[in-house]
């Protein structure tokens, strides 16, 4: 069989026709096997692009070495010291919120799912769901709470909207851009406008702020720096609201134009940052619901206020009729 | 040299544009049909390490426009990976075979320490289990009481993520827990 590359395949490369294994076959037609005879298997022929060019010999270390090997030139050290925060997740906060959201005996607590016509027509048949009751899409089923699926912090999400962009001219979304890659480490990509609002000066396809999404060790130095060093400087910040979320574990919130200098990266220099945005923060955890998101989060030192939102969590006889129809039984 | 906008959708044309002094572009197209940052279009600024150069020698009139212009070359080319690629590792046969064991050795670790983890809050998880089905059965008043739950469950802000160094008050004697707040109404 022919090597096959593993490269990405790309518009403008030519195809490569792999030739499987001859295979002993009978022919389609019913003519008997004779000794003059021979059978015929046509090949399969399987397409894969690749780019030729990328094939010579001159590129094999550049382009066959793998990302995680020193020897690319795409190589990134991480991990280079420990995660404060990750470290202290691991350590201490973990077993606690086990034992914090631990219920004995739990129900699985369904979602709402799309229903099922009940076959009381004949038209009924092959005909899509209904939309769920109570809601315009499904929601997800609230699975027992047990050692694999302790709640953490998964991605951080910041997002910027520069007025002035829109007002004055787009080259004033770039400083907040740079902020942003100073203060997370990453690059951000540009934010475009999607529609054409006269009445704001609003055109399509302009660039109008920027987002970038960070994960891991970045994203805990991140968090520990917001949390430790920016909202303790805020004036009248008291904490996030208990309302805020989208039910399911992702809270967001949001820094002033004052409350974003605060940061080291900032406030070292302010005279090189004259115009900055806000910025939306959301926080992405791995948290089944609102509460238990801020459950965890208050462990890193965020603090709440407001009243509660809590989970509608239907009651304990209307789960039992629901398992009872599904056929489950719980034996106390 | 091009300094490449690399967070356009598109990938960029060769075309070059060039600045003169006083801050106008050869070739653009007025406002708003070329626009520097929109998606289809493409922005090529001659640059010279972060630098405009000049085609024309014409002394600026405008010497504002001229510098911010040059803010807004900087701060793309902060944006840019563009010269910012770090040298490629090099390293002996040897070196490499040290480095590989060392890797692999650490990997191990972390991977044990992992699995410790997962074991220990894996046991944590069935001890409690157990507990509260021992619990269930001998007495269901205890049970229930054990079973009322805080709402909402938060951490105590004393609660205290370790640092490197040691804080500045490392112990306060007279620490007390905070009082509950009365239910406030809210004026705001």
């Amino acid at each position: 069989m022919a090597a096959r590359p593993h490269l990405r395949p790309s518009a403008g490369s030519t195809y490569l026709h792999t030739l499987q294994h001859q295979r002993h076959q009978a022919l389609h037609t019913s003519t008997p096997l004779s000794k003059n005879s021979i059978s015929i298997v046509h090949p399969i022929h399987h397409r894969i692009r690749y780019k030729k060019n990328q094939l010579q010999p001159a590129y094999k270390d550049i382009l066959q070495t793998p990302k995680w090997d020193t020897q690319s030139h795409l190589f990134k050290p991480q991990y280079t010291q420990q995660s404060r925060l990750e470290e202290h997740y691991n350590t201490t906060i973990a077993p606690d919120l086990l034992l914090a959201n631990f219920v004995h005996n739990e129900r699985v607590i369904p979602g709402r799912k799309r229903q099922e016509w009940d076959g009381s027509s004949q038209y009924h048949i092959n005909r899509p769901r209904r939309a769920p009751a109570g809601s315009a899409v499904e929601t997800p089923d609230i699975k027992q709470r047990t050692f694999k699926n302790i709640p953490r912090l998964e991605a951080i999400w910041i997002h910027a909207f520069v007025r002035d962009a829109v007002r004055v001219n787009q080259e004033r979304a770039l400083p907040t851009m740079v902020m942003m890659q100073q203060i997370t480490g990453k690059k951000p990509r540009p934010v475009y406008s999607k529609a054409t609002v006269m009445t704001w000066r609003l055109r399509k396809n302009m660039m109008v702020g920027a987002k970038v999404k960070i994960q891991g060790p970045d994203m805990y130095q991140f968090f520990a720096t917001l949390v430790e060093v920016v909202l303790p400087r805020i004036k009248e910040f008291k904490g996030i609201e208990n309302t805020s979320g989208d039910m399911f574990g992702n809270i967001s919130f949001g820094l002033d134009p004052a409350d974003v200098k605060w940061f080291p990266e900032v406030e070292g220099n302010p005279e090189l940052w004259p115009n900055l945005a806000g910025l939306h923060i959301t926080l992405v955890t791995s948290a089944q619901t609102d509460p238990e998101a801020r459950t965890m989060l208050s462990a890193f030192g965020l603090p709440f206020v407001g009243k509660e939102r809590l989970h509608n969590v239907p009651s304990f006889e209307a789960l039992e009729a629901i398992d009872r129809k599904k056929g489950i039984v719980y034996n106390y | 040299m091009i300094l490449a906008s690399s967070f356009l959708p598109r990938m960029l044309r060769t075309r070059t544009r060039t600045i003169f002094a006083n801050g106008s572009v050869l070739g653009a197209a007025n406002f708003p049909a070329v626009s520097a940052f929109s998606p289809q279009a493409t922005i090529d600024v001659m640059a010279c390490n972060g630098s405009l150069t000049f085609t024309r020698g014409k002394r600026s009139r405008a010497g504002g426009e001229l510098q911010q212009k040059q803010k807004i070359v900087n701060m793309l080319s902060l944006i840019s990976p563009r010269r910012k690629q770090p040298r490629r590792i090099k390293m002996s046969y040897e070196d490499l075979l040290r480095h590989r064991t060392v890797h692999r050795a650490w990997q191990l670790i972390v991977r044990a320490r992992r699995e410790e983890r997962r074991l220990e809050l894996q046991k944590q998880y069935y001890k409690m289990k157990h507990a509260c089905d021992e619990l269930q059965k001998a007495s269901h008043v205890l049970y229930e009481s054990a079973m009322e739950k805080p709402s909402p469950i938060r951490f105590p802000m004393e609660y205290r993520i370790p640092t490197l160094t040691p804080p500045r008050r490392i112990w306060d004697a007279t620490w007390k827990p905070p009082a509950e707040e009365k239910k406030r109404k809210r004026t705001v």
